[in-house]
């Protein structure tokens, strides 16, 4: 599968965690924890 | 590339390699690091088709063996689901992944359903020449 997604080493978790969240949790879990936050 | 499954509200991120280059041993160094970040992760694993969580002698094992399609063990920290079924080959990975309480996931990671339709991946452990080849 082609993919245009970065690659990662071993040593590194924090760059990977870092690439998931940038790319694909920001707004996803903003906006699932505020419609949360708005429940009564 | 879609970010996510369709139908699937989670990003679904599959880590593909070569077997033995060291997903597993990623994975579970990049999971603490999203856990600390307070994100409750889920994970989905690919692996061979005779695999079993139970074993000869559990009376689990025992009342599947008797012919249960569907074996649920439940304790208060813990349930696991076996199903039996005869399909020939893979199920998809949506079908693994609804079976997620995805309600309570921020993010799905996949390890091994390589020609799944989602993110692959941002992990070859065999570095950026080994990802050229395998995508090349």
């Amino acid at each position: 599968m082609e993919t245009d997604l970065p690659v990662f080493g071993l040593d590194e978790p924090r760059a990977v965690a870092d690439f998931i969240v940038d790319r694909f949790l920001d707004n996803i879990v903003l906006l699932k924890r505020t419609k949360l936050n708005k429940e009564p | 590339m879609p970010e996510t499954l369709p139908g699937i509200p989670v990003p679904v991120v599959g880590f593909a390699a070569y077997s033995g280059t060291g997903k597993t041993t990623l994975l579970t160094r990049v999971i603490p690091v999203l856990t600390e970040r307070r994100l409750r992760v889920g994970l989905v694993k690919h692996t061979h088709h005779k695999f079993d969580i139970d074993y000869p002698g559990k009376d689990s094992y025992r009342l599947r063996k008797a012919g249960a399609s569907q074996v649920l063990l439940g304790s208060s920290q813990r349930w696991a689901l076996m199903e039996e079924h005869e399909v020939k080959g893979d199920r998809p990975l949506e079908f693994h992944v609804r079976h997620l309480d995805l309600d309570n996931l921020d993010v799905v990671l996949v390890e091994g359903f390589k020609t799944a339709p989602i993110p692959q991946s941002p992990a070859v452990p065999g570095g950026p020449e080994h990802h050229r080849h395998r995508h090349g």
